[in-house]
């Protein structure tokens, strides 16, 4: 839908999809998320090969597709991990993390993905991880 | 056509949010006109990220005169709006002409139940049906683990229909 709804209505569109290291790593008692998330990445690698393959889908547009893994990032979703993990050994390394200071914040990896798609370099498709060396 | 359009997911916090400010930073993402569409499901979290938002952009560029910013709740567990509030964000911001950039974030997640997959109320390798649909019909992506059921630990699983 929203491909149909934006293609050849714009020079360039841009999809990007909030990945995860769990999109290509297992963690256990992580199931449904690391499913879903290696799920909504595959869905970018098609969209991404797709659009290279067929040209006639991106009606003159410049369609790409992008996976950004953010890294561990200090956000809601950490805080629950610390208190909810099934597994004491997760629920003490990201407490740790946290405590440490070693938690990405969430401007320091949105910054990087937006210099990521300023410069524009990623292949179509791709999967690129916070502390991916891309500049 | 030199106008950008921001369709974030999951903005009233987190990544999300910081996402938007991160944007409105962007001296390049910023150099003509910028329009953004923000969705979560709380329709008071986004008028507090709409504002944030617009702070930010004043504090850097002066002003928000080259600013829009379009808000519209959804909620990606509910797959029977989910079809329904997608025309309707992507109609908040109809443009005669084209834009030069669309850049859509798929964002919104949630991170699931923590259990051991043995736990999982359902069977979940006979029931993952990760759809995408280019340009046919306009069935929501989704997973559902559990058959029909919209649990909202697969939440994450939602996202545009593209």
């Amino acid at each position: 839908m929203a491909l149909k709804t934006f293609a050849g209505k714009a020079e360039s569109v841009d999809f990007v999809n909030i990945s995860s290291l769990a999109a290509v790593k297992p963690f256990a008692s992580w199931g449904v998320y690391c499913i879903g998330k290696a799920a909504r990445d595959m869905l970018i690698q098609v969209i991404g090969a797709e659009v290279e393959t067929v040209t006639s889908l991106s009606h003159g547009s410049t369609i790409r597709a992008l996976n950004y893994a953010p890294g561990p990032v200090d956000t809601d979703m950490q805080a629950e991990i610390r208190k909810n993990a099934s597994i004491p050994e997760q629920r003490q390394f990201y407490t740790m993390m946290f405590e440490t200071g070693k938690l990405v914040t969430p401007d320091a990896t949105t910054a990087k993905l937006v210099r990521i798609l300023e410069q524009g370099k990623y292949e179509n498709g791709a999967h690129i991880d916070y502390y991916d060396d891309v500049e | 056509m030199s106008e950008r359009l921001f369709i974030i997911t999951g903005s009233s916090r987190g990544i999300g949010k910081a996402l938007t400010h991160a944007f409105a930073l962007s001296n390049h993402f910023t150099s003509a006109n910028t329009h953004f569409i923000l969705t979560s499901t709380k329709q008071s979290d986004l008028d507090a990220a709409k504002a944030s938002l617009e702070q930010v952009f004043a504090s850097h560029h002066g002003n928000t005169d080259k600013l829009k910013v379009y808000t519209h709740p959804i909620d990606f567990s509910d797959m029977n709006s989910v079809e329904t509030n997608l025309k309707t964000l992507f109609g908040l911001a109809h443009k005669t002409g084209g834009w030069k950039q669309v850049i859509l974030v798929m964002n919104h997640g949630s991170l699931g139940g923590l259990e051991f997959i043995e736990d999982v109320s359902s069977n979940i390798t006979q029931v993952c049906q990760p759809k995408c649909l280019i340009g046919a019909n306009l069935d929501p992506f989704s997973i559902r683990v559990g058959g029909e059921r919209t649990d909202p630990s697969v939440a994450l699983c939602r996202c545009f229909s593209v």
